[in-house]
C-alpha cells in the first residue's frame, strides 16, 4: 500500500508541474502588473521594486526561480501584502478554511447519509418525496443566494446570530458559514446515498440475504450500505478538496479570514505569487483527496487491488 | 395475412416511437410540466417584459433611491408636500398657499424676491422625478408672484429601486435576458465542442481515442474555475469572452458522455448488423449513432444550462461578470447582499428569479432523463 | 388433485400476485395451488412470463415492493404468508432455503465466502461463529469445491459461475432445511457445468432427504430429476401430476405443445457436387487485450487455424460453449473482424478485403444475431429497419418500391405487413427475430451466418423460427452457417457439424456421425449434458 501511495504521489508530479506552468505563464502574459497603481510610481521606485521581486529578469528565468523556490516549499513574498510572505498568509488562513470545511464535510456526510438511507428505505413514500424535494432545493440554490438570505433572516430580522465576522472562530460566528457550506453537500450526499441504496436493496445479493432470514440491520448496513457508500466516497474526494480550501463567496459574505478569498484578491491585484500559491495548494488538496478516495475504496471493496 | 395482393396503399398501423413514449412520460411528470411553464413565463417576461415596462433598466430616478417594493404608486401622499417645498426652496420661491388637487395636480401660490422666470421654475420642478408638466400661471406683482400648477408624476416600482434609484423590476428582467442568453450560448459552445470531440474520439477508437481521452483527463485535473477567473480578470469583462470561457470549461463532461455513448452504441448489435449489411459510415452515423446519442445529449444540455447560469452568476457576484449598467442576476444578488440591512428586496427578487430558473431547468432535466431512459423498460 | 397428507411440508393455495405498475395492475399469478411433500422433488415448469418464479418468490415474501400477494402459504400447517419479517425469518434460510438463477450476482461481492456461509448459520442460532466456520469448510467439501479450506477465504469474484452456484447450494444446505427451492439454478451456466450442478443436487437430495422445488423452463431437466410436475402458463397451473404420466400422456394442449417444442426432424441432404460457397483455410483470429497506456498488450487467440468448406444449400452447424470462439469465427469469415488465413467466397479470395471491397458482396453474405432486442435499431420503424440495406445495395429503388419490398419480406416471415410502421420495442422476442430475418431476406442473400438465432427465445418460439429458417433455405437455396450452443437445434438444422472448444475444432463430420457416433470425449460430454432423446432420431 505504501508503494501504491508513493506511486500515486509520483505520478501526480507531472500534473502539478503542468498546472504550475500553465498558471505561471497565463498570469504573466496578462496585461497589467502588480505595481500599476492609480498613481504611477516614480521610475526609480519602480525599478527598485522590480529588482526586489525579480521582475527585471527574463520570464524563463523568473519561472525557473519560482519552480526552485516552490520545490523548497517557499511560495515567495506577496506582491500586494508587502510585509508578508505567501507562506505566512497561508499559515494563518488555511487552518481557518480547513476547520470550516471539515465541519461542513462531517455534517454533510452524517446528515446527508441518514437522509439518503431514510429516503431509500421509504421509497415513494412522503418521507422520500420530501427529502428529495429538499435535496433538489439544496443542490439548486447557489451559496451566494443562501448565504445572504440566511444572514438576512437570522442576522438582520431575528438577530440571533452575528451578520458576519470571525472573531477567532467563535461558535456563533461559525454557525451560518458552516451551514451554508454544508447545505449543497448534504443535498448531494443524500441524493447519491438514496440512489445507490435503492439499487443495492434491489440487488440479487440482498435478495439472497433476505431469503436467508438475516436481520434487517445486517441486510441494510452490512450488505446494502457498504456497497452503496462507494459512489458517495468517490464524490466526496473532490468535494472535500474544494471545501477544505475555502470558498470565496462564503468567506467574502461572512468576512472570514480564510484562504478562499485570496485567489480572486490576488488575481485582481496581480499578486502573482499569491495566485500561484493558491493554485498549487488547491491542486495538492485535489491530488491528496483523490488518493484518499482510492484508499477508502480499496478498504470497502475487496475487488480493488493496488496493482 | 392471407391477402397476398397487398399493395403499398395498405393502411399501415402507425407505431409509437421511443420519442412519442418519452414525450408522454414527460407530460405525465407534473414537476417537469410545471417547470416548463415556469421557465417559459420567466423567459417570455425577460425577453418581452422590458419593452412594455415604463422604466428603462438604466434610467436613474434620483428621488427614488432604495424605495421598497410596493404595489402602490410613488410618490406617497405624504411625500409630495415636503418634496415640493424642497424644490421651491431650491428655486428660491416661498410658498404662500399649497393645495393638492383631486385630479392629481399640485397647485401653489408662490412669491419670490426676484422676478419669477417661467422657464427656470419649470426646469426646477420638472427635473424632479415627482413632478411633470409644470405650468406657471397668473404672474402678478411684477412677476414676483405666481401660481404654479404641477402634475404629480405617479410611478410604480413593483420590485422597488436600487441604490442608484433604478427600477429593480426592469433590471431583473434585463438581467434575466443576459443570464439566459449566456446560459444558452455557453451551453451551445460547450455542447458543440463536447459532441464533436467525444464522437470523434469514440467513433475512431483505438490509439486516437486513448490520446484524446488522456487530454481530457489532464484537463479535468486542472483547477478550471481558476483559469476562468484568471481569463476574465486579465482579459477584461466581456460578454463574448464570458461565454467562451464558461463553454470552454464545461465541454469536458459532454465529451466524456458522448464518447461513452458512441462506444456503447458502436458495440450494439444493430450497428454491427448495419456494418454486416455494408452500410456506409455516414449511414451508420446518421441513422444509428446520432439518433441514439441524442437523448443523453438533450438531457445533459438541459442540466448544463443551469450550471452555466450559476457559473455566470458566480462570476458576476464576484464582480467579474457583466459590467454596469448592464446587469445579470449574479450582479443584482451581489448588490442585494451588500444592502441586506434596510433594502432586503434587492436580494429577494433577483434571488427568486434565479432560483426558480435553476429549479425549473433542473426539474426539466431530471424529467427528460426519466422520460428518455426509463429504468422499468 | 393429489390428496394432502401429514407428509405435506409446504402448501400454497389460492396464491395471487399482482404488480402495481405505471400502466396499471399486472396479474402475474392468478390463484395457484401447489403442495410439496417431504423429500420429494417437485418441478414447476413454464416459459418466460408464466409466473413460475414469482409464485415461489411471493410465497417466501421476496417480491419487489410493488408486488401484492394474497392467498395462503402453509409451512407444516401454519400460514407464513404476510408474517412480519421477524417471524418469517425463523423459517427463511433455516427451514426453507433458496438458490437463484444468477450465480454471478447472488453473492455479496464485498465479503468472503466464509462470512456469507456463516451468517445464516449464526443468525438461526444453530452455530456460533467458530463452529459455523468449521461447518462452512465441510459444506464446501460437500458441494465438491476443491481445497475447501483455502477457497472458503475467497471472494465471489475469484470463482467461476459454476463454483458460485455450488457455494449457493452449500449455503442452502447449511441449516438442514426441509425444502430447497431452486429457481432456474442452471440456466445461466454452460451445458457441461449445468449437468454437473444437476448431478450434485440430485445426489445431495438422496443423501440429505430434503424436498426440492425446481423451477425451470427446461423439460429435459424436469424429466430427469422430478417426481411430480406443475405446468404453468400465464400465471396459472394448467396441468399437474406425476412426471412420468405427464410426459407419457399430457392432457392439456399447452403441455403437449411444450413437450413437442423440441426441434425435430433433420434437414434434407443436398447434392454433394453443389459448388462450394464459402471455404476457409487456416483462419486465425487474435485479440490484443489492452494492457493500458504504454503497457504491453496481451494476445489472446480466439480462433486457431480453422479450415472449413460449405456447399450451396448446405448448413454447417458450429457448436461450442461460451468462449469457444464460434461467434468470432463467423464474423471473421464475413470479414467483419481482422483475421489471418484464406477465405474464399464463390471462388473469390476475400481474405483481408476492406470495407469498400466487401460492400458489393455484403448483399449476398448476411449475418443474423442472437439478441432480438439488441439487433434492431430502437429509433427506426420496422419498415426502415428492413429496407436499410436496400439504400446501399439497390439505391435506384423509389421509396414506394422499398415499401413494397418491406411488405413482401414481412409476408415471407409470416408477419402482418401492416406492422411495418411500428417500432421494434412493440414486438415480442420471436417477432423481432422474424423482423431480423426479414431484413436479411429483403437483400436476397446467398450465404447467411446465423449466430445463435434461437438462443434467446422460448422453446415453442424456437421451434417456429427453426422451421421458418429451414423453409426459407429450401425455397431460396440458401447456404447457412449455423452457430449455436444448443445441440437439439443444431441437429435439426445442419448437414455437417463442427464442435469447437477454446478456439480449436474438436470434432467435425456429418450430423449423423457427430450425434450418433461421437468420437471425442468432449463431444460425448456435450451430448450427454444436453440429454438429447435418442429415440427421436429414428
Amino acid at each position: 500500500m505504501l508503494r501504491y501511495v508513493t506511486g500515486r504521489l509520483l505520478s501526480a508530479i507531472p500534473t502539478l508541474f503542468l498546472i504550475i506552468t500553465i498558471s505561471f505563464f497565463l498570469i504573466r502574459v496578462a496585461p497589467g502588473g502588480p505595481f500599476d497603481l492609480e498613481r504611477p510610481l516614480e521610475a526609480k521606485v519602480m525599478e527598485n521594486l522590480n529588482k526586489i521581486y525579480n521582475l527585471d529578469k527574463s520570464l524563463p528565468e523568473q519561472y525557473l526561480l519560482y519552480l526552485k523556490s516552490v520545490l523548497h516549499g517557499d511560495f515567495g513574498p506577496s506582491f500586494f501584502f508587502r510585509d508578508f510572505s505567501i507562506n505566512e498568509l497561508f499559515a494563518k488562513s488555511l487552518p481557518i478554511s480547513m476547520q470550516l470545511g471539515l465541519t461542513a464535510l462531517t455534517l454533510a456526510l452524517i446528515v446527508g447519509g441518514i437522509l439518503g438511507i431514510t429516503a431509500a428505505l421509504r421509497q415513494n413514500h412522503s418521507v422520500d418525496y420530501s427529502v428529495m424535494a429538499a435535496a433538489t432545493l439544496g443542490v439548486t440554490i447557489p451559496n451566494f443566494v443562501v448565504a445572504p438570505c440566511l444572514t438576512l433572516v437570522f442576522g438582520v430580522w431575528l438577530g440571533w446570530l452575528p451578520v458576519g465576522g470571525w472573531e477567532g472562530g467563535k461558535f456563533v460566528n461559525a454557525v451560518l458559514p458552516v451551514i451554508t457550506l454544508a447545505l449543497p453537500q448534504v443535498a448531494v450526499v443524500a441524493r447519491l446515498t438514496r440512489g445507490s441504496m435503492i439499487e443495492a436493496l434491489r440487488s440479487n445479493h440482498v435478495r439472497t440475504a433476505r431469503a436467508y432470514g438475516l436481520s434487517g440491520y445486517t441486510i441494510i448496513v452490512v450488505h446494502a450500505l457498504r456497497g452503496a457508500i462507494l459512489p458517495v466516497v468517490s464524490y466526496l474526494g473532490p468535494a472535500a478538496a474544494a471545501l477544505l480550501t475555502g470558498s470565496v463567496v462564503i468567506e467574502t459574505i461572512f468576512g472570514i479570514p480564510g484562504i478562499g478569498r485570496y485567489f480572486v484578491q490576488g488575481a485582481l491585484n496581480r499578486d502573482y505569487t499569491l495566485v500561484m500559491g493558491t493554485v498549487v495548494v488547491v491542486a495538492c488538496f485535489v491530488i491528496i483527496f483523490n488518493i484518499i478516495v482510492d484508499l477508502v475504496y480499496a478498504l470497502l471493496d475487496p475487488r480493488v487491488r493496488f496493482d | 395475412m392471407s391477402d397476398t395482393s397487398l399493395d403499398t396503399a395498405t393502411p399501415a398501423k402507425l407505431g409509437r416511437s421511443l420519442w412519442d413514449d418519452a414525450r408522454d412520460r414527460l407530460l405525465a411528470n407534473k414537476a417537469a410540466v410545471t417547470s416548463i411553464i415556469v421557465l417559459a413565463v420567466i423567459a417570455v417576461l425577460s425577453i418581452f417584459g422590458p419593452m412594455f415596462l415604463p422604466h428603462q433598466y438604466d434610467t436613474v430616478y434620483r428621488d427614488y433611491t432604495k424605495v421598497p417594493a410596493s404595489l402602490e404608486a410613488y410618490p406617497r401622499q405624504d411625500q409630495v408636500e415636503p418634496a415640493f417645498n424642497k424644490i421651491a426652496k431650491r428655486a428660491r420661491l416661498s410658498i404662500e398657499s399649497y393645495k393638492m388637487r383631486e385630479d392629481g395636480f399640485v397647485e401653489a401660490q408662490v412669491t419670490s424676491k426676484r422676478k419669477i422666470k417661467e422657464r427656470n421654475a419649470k426646469r426646477h420642478f420638472d427635473r424632479s422625478d415627482l413632478f411633470a408638466d409644470t405650468m406657471v400661471q397668473g404672474l402678478t406683482d411684477g412677476g414676483k408672484s405666481a401660481t404654479i400648477v404641477s402634475r404629480i408624476n405617479y410611478m410604480h416600482f413593483y420590485f422597488g429601486t436600487d441604490a442608484n434609484g433604478r427600477d429593480l423590476l426592469s433590471r431583473t428582467l434585463i438581467a434575466g435576458r443576459v443570464s439566459l442568453t449566456i446560459g444558452l450560448l455557453a451551453t451551445i459552445v460547450a455542447i458543440s465542442i463536447g459532441v464533436i470531440y467525444g464522437a470523434t474520439s469514440g467513433y475512431l477508437g483505438g490509439r486516437v481515442d486513448l490520446v484524446m481521452m488522456r487530454v481530457v483527463d489532464i484537463l479535468y485535473s486542472l483547477p478550471f474555475i481558476f483559469f476562468v477567473i484568471m481569463l476574465v480578470v486579465f482579459f477584461g469583462r466581456n460578454f463574448v469572452l464570458m461565454f467562451i470561457a464558461v463553454g470552454a470549461v464545461e465541454w469536458l463532461d459532454m465529451a466524456r458522455i458522448v464518447r461513452g455513448q458512441t462506444l456503447s452504441i458502436k458495440r450494439q448489435e444493430y450497428v454491427q448488423a448495419a456494418e454486416a449489411m455494408g452500410i456506409t459510415d455516414r449511414g451508420i452515423l446518421k441513422r444509428h449513432i446520432i439518433p441514439n446519442t441524442l437523448g443523453p445529449v438533450v438531457v445533459y444540455m438541459t442540466l448544463l444550462v443551469p450550471k452555466v447560469i450559476l457559473l455566470e452568476s458566480f462570476l458576476s457576484f464576484l464582480g467579474l461578470g457583466v459590467q454596469e449598467p448592464m446587469t445579470s442576476w449574479g450582479v443584482l444578488i451581489s448588490e442585494g447582499a451588500r444592502n441586506l440591512e434596510g433594502a432586503s428586496w434587492l436580494l429577494i427578487f433577483p434571488s427568486i428569479f434565479l432560483t426558480s430558473t435553476l429549479f425549473a431547468l433542473n426539474f426539466i432535466g431530471d424529467g427528460l432523463r426519466d422520460a428518455l431512459d426509463p429504468k422499468d423498460r | 388433485m393429489t390428496k394432502l397428507n401429514e407428509n405435506t411440508v409446504l402448501e400454497i393455495s389460492g396464491l395471487k400476485v399482482d404488480f402495481a405498475t405505471n400502466t396499471g395492475t399486472v396479474n402475474a399469478v392468478k390463484g395457484v395451488n401447489i403442495h410439496v411433500d417431504k423429500g420429494e422433488t417437485v418441478a414447476i415448469v413454464g416459459e418466460s412470463g408464466s409466473g413460475k418464479s414469482q409464485t415461489m418468490m411471493a410465497a417466501m415474501g421476496l417480491l419487489a415492493s410493488n408486488g401484492i400477494t394474497t392467498g395462503h402459504v402453509r409451512y407444516k400447517g401454519s400460514d407464513i404468508l404476510g408474517l412480519p419479517p421477524r417471524k418469517i425469518n425463523k423459517i427463511r434460510g433455516a427451514k426453507i432455503t433458496m438458490i437463484f438463477q444468477e450465480p454471478m450476482t447472488s453473492l455479496d461481492p464485498l465479503y468472503t465466502i466464509e462470512r456469507q456461509l456463516c451468517e445464516p448459520m449464526v443468525q438461526h442460532g444453530n452455530y456460533t461463529w467458530a463452529t459455523a466456520k468449521k461447518r462452512a469448510v465441510e459444506l464446501l467439501d460437500l458441494v465438491g469445491i476443491p481445497e475447501p479450506a483455502r477457497k472458503v477465504k475467497a471472494f465471489p469474484y475469484e470463482m467461476s459461475g459454476g463454483q458460485r452456484q455450488r457455494v449457493m447450494i452449500a449455503m442452502a444446505l447449511a441449516n438442514d432445511p426441509d425444502i430447497l427451492i431452486a429457481d432456474e439454478p442452471t440456466t445461466a451456466l454452460d451445458v457441461t457445468t449445468q449437468a454437473q450442478i444437476l448431478e450434485l443436487m440430485a445426489e445431495l437430495q438422496q443423501r440429505l432427504g430434503m424436498a426440492v422445488v425446481f423451477i425451470t423452463h427446461d423439460l429435459g431437466i424436469v424429466e430427469r430429476i422430478s417426481d411430480r410436475v406443475y405446468v404453468m402458463k400465464e400465471g396459472e397451473v394448467v396441468e399437474e401430476g406425476q412426471t412420468k404420466e405427464i410426459f407419457e400422456k399430457p392432457n392439456h394442449s399447452y403441455t403437449r405443445m411444450l413437450l413437442d417444442a423440441e426441434p425435430t426432424g433433420r434437414k434434407d441432404d443436398v447434392p454433394a457436387d453443389n459448388p462450394v460457397v464459402l471455404s476457409g483455410d487456416k483462419v486465425r483470429v487474435e485479440f490484443e487485450t489492452e494492457g493500458g497506456f504504454m503497457k504491453p498488450n496481451h494476445v489472446l487467440r480466439a480462433v486457431n487455424d480453422i479450415s472449413l468448406n460449405v456447399r450451396e444449400g448446405q448448413t454447417l452447424g458450429i457448436v461450442g460453449e461460451s468462449g469457444s470462439g464460434k461467434s468470432t469465427l463467423g464474423r471473421a469469415l464475413l470479414q467483419l473482424l481482422p483475421s489471418e488465413g484464406r477465405v474464399v467466397y464463390c471462388g473469390k479470395d476475400i481474405s483481408g478485403a476492406g470495407r469498400k471491397a466487401m460492400r458489393p458482396l455484403r448483399k449476398q453474405m448476411q449475418l443474423i444475431f442472437q439478441d432480438p432486442f439488441g439487433s434492431l435499431s430502437p429509433r427506426m420503424t420496422v419498415g426502415q429497419v428492413i429496407t436499410e440495406g436496400l439504400l446501399v445495395h439497390e439505391p435506384h429503388l423509389s421509396a414506394q418500391q422499398r415499401d413494397q419490398r418491406a411488405i413482401e419480406a414481412l409476408q415471407e416471415v409470416s408477419m402482418d405487413p401492416a406492422m411495418r410502421n411500428r417500432y421494434p420495442h412493440e414486438f415480442s422476442g420471436g417477432q423481432r427475430q422474424r423482423i431480423a430475418i426479414a431484413r436479411t431476406m429483403v437483400l436476397k442473400p446467398k450465404l447467411v451466418v446465423l449466430d445463435e438465432p434461437t438462443s434467446a427465445l422460448d422453446r415453442t418460439i424456437q421451434k417456429q423460427v427453426v422451421e421458418l429458417l429451414r423453409n426459407l433455405q429450401t425455397e431460396h437455396g440458401l447456404t447457412y452457417l449455423f452457430i449455436s450452443h444448443d445441440l437439439a437445434v443444431v441437429r435439426a438444422m445442419s448437414d455437417t457439424v463442427m464442435v469447437m472448444q477454446k478456439g480449436e475444432v474438436v470434432e467435425q463430420g456429418s450430423v449423423s456421425d457427430i450425434f450418433d457416433n461421437p468420437q471425442q470425449d468432449y463431444t460425448k460430454e456435450l451430448i450427454n449434458a444436453a440429454a438429447l432423446k435418442l429415440e427421436e432420431f429414428i
